[in-house]
């Protein structure tokens, strides 16, 4: 089973990201882990390094509800980015809304592999993280 | 002369031939009535008009006026005939006889009599010719009147037909009702106009070009000013005549009072209002349920877990206060949910005098990290207003919302600028906030401003704000939010309170 190399987190909740990190940390699920804020902010990550595969993740866990660029304003960027990437990006939705029309919504775009309500467990992280 | 004197010769010759055979084959029953010995004789015309074989009852004055006379038509037979007698006058009237069969039929009466030289009646005679159709044509007719008037009355509607040549205008009376003028009273087209509101007035002076130019029908709900200047909803509808020319001759339609079918639909929209603004109250809770509710309880249960799995005092002691946080925020959150049942239901009167440039400033730190790593600038412009009355909730959302705004549309090669000023206009306060971004979508402008709503609710800015406001609640605060200009150097928002 090959291991994550590189993974993002998306998501404005600080106590949010420190779980996750934590959890991926201890177990090693990844070798290196970036997060951002907003979706801004990770979109010009991917635009700095859109040519250098290494540098882009396998897997991004994506919130919906942040400040400045949202989930779904994310999406909308990425859409326009995918051609010029060449490496296979996994987006997991993950947000704690329960609304169905969030839900929809995830689905209406082929770039999201599912979508995950928050909390997390720290087993079906390992599985997120094992499958790609 | 001669030739008249033979024919008449002639027909006297065979007088009794020519009489009998013209009584058979004409459709009138013939009496004669000798006045000197009361003597009565009645053909067999007559009889069988009637429905009886001939001689089957006694020709009798006295027969005529117990069998056969409707009782009702023997006062206006006798007074005819004595007119007739005593002053020359024709006797000639219509009067109802019974039939064998139990039935009367009408029939028209008439005679002449024969005076002696004294001027005395010798005899009479006359003839009975059936009418009944004729009136039953009448009568029916005379009912279908009747009943359309009063369904006309019942339903409110009235009928009208206008003609464009003779300049005429026709009306039942149930447009004299709506119109609550006296019946009959003659109306001229042009005063029409005068009954209804300045904007139905020219709503159906549009409708009427048009259904003359065009040849099209109209159908429109208008109110109308009666003549007791009671304002009433009225459904008019009109189509054209058209002449076998294809031309328009004139038009006709009908005038329906819905005044009462208009009121409950009216009372049926305030209540759809009502209850389209209950339901995005339980959408707002929904909303914060399903949002920030769980992303607490789930965060507090990540907490929980990482605990377990850490192995320093230093980071259990972290994630302790993280716990400690995350049940400060819970707390909060219930109580907005509080809030948006309760108090949400009074928005419209939390109404509040509000000093725009504190505002500014609120809203400068509130968003203090946003501005200083994109390097924002808020420029206080021209408060013409110093304060505005609005609720203090929305007037924060709303200026953290169109800064946010901007930043998220900032152009990448300017420095972003936000101008914020006020204004008066036509009597009402204007707040008017002015971007350098790139300028966006207006029609995807109202979804965007709403939904900011809801991320400014997730904006660490927003703490302070415990409540913000859904569209039904702006729209009943009476503000009105415009998107005054979209282009490549900005977006200009009209905010009128």
């Amino acid at each position: 089973m090959k291991k994550i190399d590189t993974a993002y987190i998306i998501d404005d909740s600080h106590i949010y990201v420190f779980g996750l990190s934590k959890i991926i940390e201890t177990y090693k699920l990844c070798n290196n882990l970036l997060v951002f804020e907003d979706g801004e902010k990770a979109i010009r990550h991917i635009l700095e390094n859109i040519h250098d595969d290494s540098a882009l993740p396998e897997i991004i866990l994506l919130d919906i509800n942040m400040p400045v660029m949202n989930g779904w304003d994310f999406l909308n960027e990425f859409v326009k980015l995918k051609e010029s990437i060449s490496k296979d990006i996994t987006i997991y939705m993950v947000s704690s809304s329960i609304d169905p029309e969030d839900l929809e919504r995830a689905k209406s775009y082929k770039e999201v592999s599912e979508y995950i309500t928050k909390p997390i467990s720290i087993s079906r992280l390992k599985d997120l993280l094992k499958v790609a | 002369m001669e030739t008249t004197n033979i024919h008449t010769l002639g027909l006297l010759e065979n007088a009794s031939e020519t009489l009998s055979l013209l009584l058979e084959g004409s459709n009138a029953g013939v009496w004669k009535w000798d006045v000197l010995t009361g003597q009565e004789w009645w053909s067999k015309r007559l009889y069988e008009m009637l429905g009886y074989e001939d001689q089957e009852i006694e020709a009798s004055n006295e027969n005529f006026l117990t069998i056969l006379l409707h009782p009702d038509d023997q006062s206006i037979t006798s007074q005819a005939l004595n007119n007739h007698i005593h002053h020359h006058q024709p006797y000639k009237h219509p009067v109802r006889l019974k039939h064998k069969d139990g039935g009367y039929r009408w029939f028209e009466t008439t005679g002449q009599a024969q005076f002696n030289p004294a001027g005395e009646p010798v005899y009479m005679v006359g003839t009975v010719i059936n009418i009944d159709q004729q009136v039953q044509s009448l009568e029916e007719l005379e009912r279908s009147k009747q009943l359309l008037e009063e369904t006309q009355t019942l339903a409110r509607v009235g009928g009208w037909e206008y003609y464009l040549d003779r300049h005429e205008l026709f009306w039942t009376s149930t447009m004299y009702d709506i119109f609550g003028l006296p019946q009959g009273q003659p109306v001229q087209v042009e005063d029409i106009a005068g009954y209804f509101t300045e904007a139905s007035q020219q709503t159906i002076q549009e409708q009427l070009v048009n259904a003359i130019a065009e040849e099209a029908p109209f159908d429109l709900e208008l109110q109308l000013i009666t003549a007791q200047k009671n304002k009433i909803w009225v459904r008019l509808t009109g189509k054209p005549i058209s002449t076998t020319g294809g031309k328009v001759a004139g038009l006709r339609g009908v005038l329906q009072d819905i005044h009462t079918q208009k009121l409950r639909e009216i009372q049926f929209t305030d209540s759809l209002h009502t209850i389209t603004r209950q339901n995005n109250r339980l959408l707002d809770f929904a909303f914060i349920v399903s949002h920030n509710l769980r992303s607490h309880a789930g965060n507090l249960e990540m907490m929980l877990e990482v605990m377990k799995i850490s192995n320093s005092e230093d980071e259990r002691n972290r994630i302790l206060s993280f716990i400690e946080h995350i049940s400060a925020e819970l707390n909060q959150t219930i109580g907005q949910l509080n809030e948006v049942i309760y108090v949400q239901q009074d928005i419209t009167q939390d109404k509040q005098s509000l000093d725009v440039a504190d505002y500014i400033q609120l809203t400068r730190e509130a968003l203090q990290d946003d501005l200083q790593s994109h390097q924002v600038q808020i420029v206080e412009g021209q408060l013409e207003c110093n304060t505005i009355v609005t609720n203090p909730a929305f007037l924060q959302s709303i200026l953290l919302s169109l800064v946010l705004n901007a930043i998220k549309y900032r152009h990448p090669d300017r420095t972003p600028t936000v101008r914020i000023s006020t204004s008066l206009e036509d009597n009402r306060p204007v707040l008017t906030v002015t971007d350098n971004g790139v300028g966006i979508d207006q029609s995807k402008f109202e979804t965007d401003l709403f939904s900011r709503y809801e991320t400014i609710h997730a904006h660490p800015a927003a703490r302070g704000i415990s409540q913000y406001l859904t569209r039904g609640q702006v729209e009943a605060l009476g503000v009105s939010i415009d998107v005054q200009a979209v282009s490549a150097s900005g977006s200009t928002y009209k905010i009128t309170f």
